[in-house]
């Protein structure tokens, strides 16, 4: 199939979509990923990925270039197919280099997993999850998109900065708190 | 400053850098308060890893060409819309060459409000990314700055020497995908999976002014005007006595007459009857 498009209107999509995207446009993220899935995921599954982890890895650039992309610290000097595929290129060869790392490991010396971090994440999403979605979605906007206190207000509909900073504030105290119950419980704090 | 605030300025970067040296000397006199900042480091970790995966799953749902072709067997021929029989319906995902990375104009450049330029790699530095749990300094480098200016095809050669042993990795030819041949034989995993039946080549327009959502054939291909970057779209072709070719986008279903030759207005079918069996081929 020959799909043919003029150049010009290549790079104002581009452009528009990398603003969307900076906006927090979720949508313009989900046309990206469909877009250039298969020329990212084949860059793996041609060098000894499956495509899980092709899947994986495509998926773990896009939210990198989203992060980058929202926090307004991102200038593109390159297209954004070609940024994305460079992440791909570090992030599977970072891993292919932990795979090997890993294996060797194993050999060499008896394995230790170490199994704190994993549970910890899950005791926090937990923790998230019971906060409500207003808390759980200020506190992801402030510390993973890095969204300025103007920016959340905007978004979560607050009426000035003051609003989405003691929001902010009064939702990280509540998750604290929960962390630290469920730390306790599960022993992990002394 | 209370503890909290200057607790989560420091981790999140937000102090200055005098602020940032007292605080870390704080820190190393003080373990109660280093106690205070792993702990909040690993919430923070957390609040970050949640938000990655929440996106994730979000991707997760999104349809991705996958070059397949869903074939329908015989026993479905009595359902069939247009007459005797069913073979295939292909379903065409768009894909469209024109962002592919060029090897020749990788420098399609936009910045943004004059901010410094920075290089794709220096964004990809493992301590700037979240995702991870590679420490930094094994961190092996793919392509130079400058490489990465020019192409991100490059392979791997001054920067990955430097390991001792690097992985192998090399990189993906991506002719094909230029050429927008979806689904050329042996072009990848993909395409080595499916059976092609279908013949319909398809160009768009996507800027025309004069024609917003327009479609003909012309020298045996397709071509669709209108905003057909926006959403995905698809293309059911149906061989039976009568071959038909169909359209589907934004939840609407498109006869496609294959003798239409001028330009003509996309008229979406109201027929109850026949939008019922389009549905019904389209979900199998």
């Amino acid at each position: 199939m020959a799909l043919r498009v003029s150049k010009s209107n290549s790079l104002m999509d581009e452009k528009e979509i990398f603003e969307r995207i900076q906006n927090g446009d979720e949508k313009a993220l989900e046309f990206l990923y469909s877009k250039y899935y298969r020329m990212m995921t084949k860059m793996v599954i041609s060098n000894s990925g499956t495509e899980d982890e092709a899947r994986d890895v495509y998926q773990d650039a896009l939210v990198v270039f989203w992060q980058k992309a929202r926090s307004g610290k991102l200038v593109m000097t390159s297209k954004i197919s070609t940024y994305v595929y460079s992440i791909c290129q570090n992030l599977w060869r970072k891993e292919l280099d932990r795979k090997k790392r890993l294996s060797n490991e194993e050999k060499d010396t008896p394995q230790t997993m170490d199994m704190d971090s994993p549970e910890r994440e899950k005791i926090i999403a937990k923790c998230l999850d019971q906060l409500g979605e207003t808390c759980r979605k200020v506190l992801m906007y402030y510390y993973f998109d890095e969204l300025s206190m103007q920016d959340i207000a905007d978004k979560m509909g607050f009426a000035n900065t003051d609003t989405a900073k003691t929001k902010k504030y009064k939702c990280k105290q509540k998750l604290d708190e929960l962390v630290k119950t469920q730390y306790s419980e599960q022993d992990f704090l002394d | 400053m209370s503890n909290f605030e200057l607790i989560d300025d420091y981790l999140t970067n937000r102090l200055s850098e005098g602020e940032k040296e007292g605080f870390d000397k704080q820190l190393e006199s003080d373990p109660a308060l280093k106690a205070a900042v792993d702990l909040q480091r690993s919430i923070l970790e957390g609040i970050k890893s949640a938000r990655a995966a929440q996106l994730k799953a979000m991707l997760n749902n999104v349809p991705v060409p996958s070059g397949q072709v869903v074939e329908f067997t015989m026993a479905r021929m009595a359902a069939s819309i247009i007459g005797a029989g069913v073979i295939g319906a292909a379903i065409y995902f768009y894909f469209q060459p024109g962002d592919v990375p060029s090897l020749k104009d990788a420098s399609a450049d936009f910045t943004k409000k004059g901010e410094q330029v920075q290089s794709a790699q220096d964004q990809t530095k493992p301590e700037t990314t979240p995702l991870e749990e590679v420490k930094p300094e094994t961190s092996p480098v793919i392509t130079t700055p400058k490489e990465e200016k020019t192409a991100p095809l490059k392979t791997p050669s001054k920067e990955s020497s430097k390991e001792a042993t690097p992985p192998k990795l090399d990189v993906a030819d991506l002719s094909d995908e230029m050429n927008g041949d979806e689904n050329k034989p042996g072009s990848s995993e993909f395409s080595r999976k499916s059976i092609t039946t279908s013949h319909v080549d398809v160009e768009t327009d996507t800027a025309n002014k004069r024609y917003s959502f327009h479609y003909q054939f012309a020298s045996g291909k397709l071509f669709l005007y209108g905003p057909f970057d926006k959403n995905l779209y698809e293309i059911l072709e149906i061989n039976s006595d009568a071959h038909s070719v169909f359209l589907f986008y934004n939840d609407n279903y498109y006869l496609l007459d294959e003798k239409q030759i001028k330009i003509t207005h996309l008229e979406p079918i109201s027929d109850q009857e026949l939008l019922k069996k389009l549905k019904a081929y389209r979900g199998k």
